[in-house]
């Protein structure tokens, strides 16, 4: 729990998913078995199909190393999303710790 | 590297293309919408064009175009799903949004790397985008209902129950431009979501992963009373994009069963469909069960045999195997669309064929001389067969240059609704024979002068709404552009119904500049004919439309430059039309075919006036080339070809004189020796080093194979009516030069010399 949690980019959409995959992959290299990987979502206004996929994925290759991703003050809008998708169970919330 | 950025540049240079279609269509759309608010289908079309440029700017990273487009989209899609109707303010800021597209891709295209225009545009384009942006925010409160009512009303309403959607994204669709959560989002303008299932079935692993290709699926419960076919449009955009598989409320755990089958590469699925309730564990294990029994082996075998199965139980409801059928057709369409009906040809390989074909022609021609000089019966049978064969790859050659001139009208529909509104009249734009065809290259000539007679209708043709009205006219103005074919020829005509033209002022007008004489009479067409002479303009007020002086004049010069005619006719009060005729292809002409010495010349058919024999008793000829003669009372100036183009061989004891019409009402005479009448020709355009040839157009080849030269008459006009001694010396031994130089011989231009 010692690594910062990582701020994500304001558009969390196509427009940004490659880079933003690149910054997870950093995330993961430099794993080391932590149970959780925080990321914090707090600047997130904008948030798509590609974001959504996105974080799944991470969701899915941290759990594969035993880790799960822990979003940090996750914006009401994207919450939304990820309610009505049925994706909540693969991300740890911050109040759940 | 450099070879994936040619196709790159290829593939871009299509999407300016593309992308200059779908704005027309957006324009067109708007045009449609204005007449009819409620249009569905030309709502959709404006969301899809405005969508699909959006998309593809995105797949070529032009930034700037995606973003201000994502707002056009924005409002449309609030348009189509019913929170918005397209009413004046929208329908203006919509088509000044689709300048601006316009624009920021023209900037692209040009490759514009200034700065300040850069910025300027990008200020006007934030401006425009908040002035739709206050669009989005407005009447949000009464939108939902209205969604339902539109929803409700067009389609036939079924019993409401729950609808089972599965979907799979293809991994094009983000590069598409669409987003799926957007689209599932519609769906609750259809019904209500109970719930959805992300399936992450076919995420590659995190290594493989690219996060710009579309791995997701969904499988979605929803509650709707709504037809299979509304909820089928929700999908319409993606269609292309996504497998979507739709099981009805009435449907049983068999259909599921085919849904698992179809997806076999899904391990988890069976158990996602129990968790959202779509089929209970037990019937699922059941049918299951009596799958096995009737055809055991690998699932994918399975997978095949359960559609067999269900068939012969007649378990299969008709309205799947439509809704198969129905979809397969709509992927062969859309297939066809893109790569069966039209091939992109570069025009310049479609001229190069046409100029071998006019080759081929002349060979023909030459073939069946020799044939016929031979008299062998047989060989001339053949070469007749041959000849026959030419023209009709020649008839082909040139059809493929023809295009549809309703393509070029429908250009005029904004123009005509952008310009009334301007000036508060309202007009309607009537297009009749847009299926007419002609020569591309004459289309994109011809586009100039029309605008200029569009506007020109506009601005003074039609009369302000309360003036159509005191004189007992609708207060509509009425606009037509007609096309149609007339003996070789095209006819396009701009018509209105307003004032028409006042010969008396327009005669005042001419006399005041000095254009006609005191006691000139002139009959109503020559009166007519004064609004083409240069600087010449009515309208007593100036607007910015017209009466900038580059008038009529310009257009008139514009169409003779195509070989064409304008014919203005017109009732005071009742309307003008002006005829323009207009040769069906730059690439034939109606010659007149003279002989002087050894050489052949094509003089253009539609310049020539009259044919005289030329008297030498009455010929004012000084030394060189020129001279006069008096026709009729009237001096015609007089070149002598003979001279102009230092022909060799003797000149006969009687030449002729063929009285040619240059630009502006200039005319001259022409001396020949012989006149071979009326030619069909195809013209072959001078080669680069004869470009800058005066007096000469282009050159063709004759039937025995011997080149003729197609005289540029306005040249030869202008030469012979230039007065200043010292000027027409300079031009005449600068003619002279460069005939010599280029040595000019007939004989040089000969096959097989």
């Amino acid at each position: 729990m010692s690594i910062k949690p990582t701020v994500m980019n304001s558009s969390f959409t196509i427009e940004n998913v490659s880079d933003m995959q690149e910054m997870m992959r950093g995330i993961l290299s430099r794993h080391n078995g932590e149970p959780l990987i925080e990321i914090d979502l707090s600047e997130v206004d904008e948030f798509d199909g590609a974001g959504l996929q996105l974080l799944l994925a991470f969701s899915a290759a941290a759990k594969k190393m035993g880790s799960h991703i822990q979003l940090n003050n996750l914006p009401e809008r994207v919450a939304a999303v990820l309610t009505r998708y049925n994706v909540t169970d693969h991300f740890v919330r911050r109040e759940q710790v | 590297m450099s070879n994936n950025d040619g196709l790159y540049d290829d593939a871009l240079l299509i999407f300016f293309d593309e992308a200059r279609e779908m704005l027309q269509n957006i324009e067109d759309s708007l045009l449609q919408l204005e007449n009819n608010p409620k249009d569905d289908e030309a709502i959709n079309a404006l969301f899809r064009s405005a969508h699909t440029i959006k998309g593809t700017s995105g797949i070529f990273n032009l930034n700037r175009v995606v973003k201000f487009t994502h707002q056009v989209e924005s409002v449309l899609d609030r348009v189509r799903k019913g929170g918005l109707t397209i009413d004046l303010g929208l329908s203006e800021a919509l088509f000044t949004s689709c300048d601006m597209i316009g624009t920021l891709l023209g900037q692209v295209e040009k490759r514009t790397d200034d700065p300040a225009a850069i910025a300027a545009t990008d200020a006007a384009a934030d401006a425009l985008s908040d002035r739709l942006g206050t669009f989005l925010h407005q009447g949000g409160a009464d939108s939902a209902s209205v969604v339902k009512e539109v929803t409700t009303a067009a389609e036939n309403v079924h019993q409401e129950g729950i609808w089972h959607l599965s979907v799979r994204f293809h991994h094009n669709t983000f590069l598409s431009g669409f987003d799926p959560l957007t689209v599932i989002d519609y769906l609750k303008n259809v019904g209500e979501i109970i719930s959805i299932h992300t399936i992450e079935a076919h995420f590659p692993e995190w290594d493989k992963f690219d996060a710009e290709s579309c791995y997701l699926g969904f499988e979605i419960r929803l509650k709707t009373q709504a037809a299979k076919s509304v909820i089928e449009s929700a999908f319409e955009f993606v269609a292309e994009d996504c497998d979507l598989r739709i099981i009805a409320p009435t449907r049983r755990a068999s259909d599921f069963i085919a849904l698992i089958n179809q997806l076999p590469d899904e391990l988890r699925l069976g158990d996602i469909l129990v968790a959202c309730g779509a089929v209970t564990r037990e019937a699922l294990d059941s049918a299951l069960a009596h799958q096995n029994e009737v055809a055991p082996g690998p699932v994918r075998q399975v997978g095949q045999a359960i559609g067999e199965i269900l068939v012969a139980q007649n378990r299969v409801n008709p309205e799947v195997v439509d809704a198969a059928l129905e979809r397969q057709s709509k992927m062969t369409g859309a297939v066809r669309q893109e790569g069966g009906l039209f091939v992109r040809v570069p025009a310049d390989k479609l001229d190069e064929l046409i100029n071998l074909v006019g080759e081929l022609v002349i060979c023909g021609a030459s073939a069946s001389l020799q044939a016929v000089q031979a008299e062998d019966a047989g060989l001339i049978g053949t070469t007749q067969q041959l000849s026959r064969l030419v023209e009709e790859i020649r008839n082909g050659a040139l059809g493929l240059r023809m295009v549809r001139i309703g393509e070029t009208f429908v250009r005029y529909r904004r123009v005509v609704h952008d310009v009334s509104t301007e000036l508060g009249k309202t007009v309607n734009l009537v297009i009749e024979g847009a299926d007419t065809e002609l020569d591309k290259s004459v289309v994109e000539k011809i586009g100039d002068p029309l605008m200029h007679l569009v506007r020109n209708s506009l601005d003074h043709g039609i009369e302000m709404p309360e003036d159509r009205i005191a004189v007992g006219k609708p207060p509509d103005g009425t606009i037509c552009l007609s096309a149609r074919h007339d003996s070789g020829n095209i006819v396009i005509q701009v018509s209105d119904d307003g004032k028409g033209l006042d010969g008396e002022k327009l005669l005042a007008k001419g006399r005041e500049k000095g254009l006609v004489a005191e006691n000139q009479i002139l009959t109503e067409a020559e009166k007519f004919d004064l609004i083409f002479a240069p600087g010449f303009s009515t309208a007593e007020k100036v607007t910015n439309l017209s009466g900038r002086g580059v008038g009529m004049d310009v257009v008139r010069k514009n169409i003779e430059a195509l070989r064409g005619s304008v014919k203005i006719l017109s009732q005071l009060g009742q309307g003008t039309a002006i005829e323009i005729r207009l040769p069906l292809t730059l690439a034939i002409i109606d010659g007149f075919l003279v002989r002087i010495g050894d050489g052949s010349f094509v003089i253009p058919l539609h310049a020539v006036l009259e044919c005289i024999d030329a008297d030498p008793a009455e010929m004012n000829l000084n030394e060189q080339y020129a001279g006069f003669i008096k026709l009729r009372g009237e001096v015609l100036p007089l070149l002598a070809l003979r001279s102009v183009f230092s022909c060799q061989g003797k000149a006969p004891a009687k030449q002729r004189i063929v009285v040619v019409r240059g630009t502006a009402g200039t005319k001259a005479g022409l001396i020949v020796d012989r006149l071979d009448g009326e030619y069909q020709t195809v013209i072959k355009p001078l080669g680069k080093l004869f470009r800058h040839l005066n007096g000469i157009s282009g050159s063709t080849v004759l039937g025995s194979g011997e080149v003729a030269l197609i005289l540029d008459v306005g040249a030869l006009v202008k030469l012979a009516t230039q007065n200043r001694s010292d000027e027409t010396a300079d031009r005449q031994k600068r003619l002279f030069r460069d005939l010599q130089l280029m040595g000019l011989d007939h004989n040089n231009f000969n096959r097989g010399t």
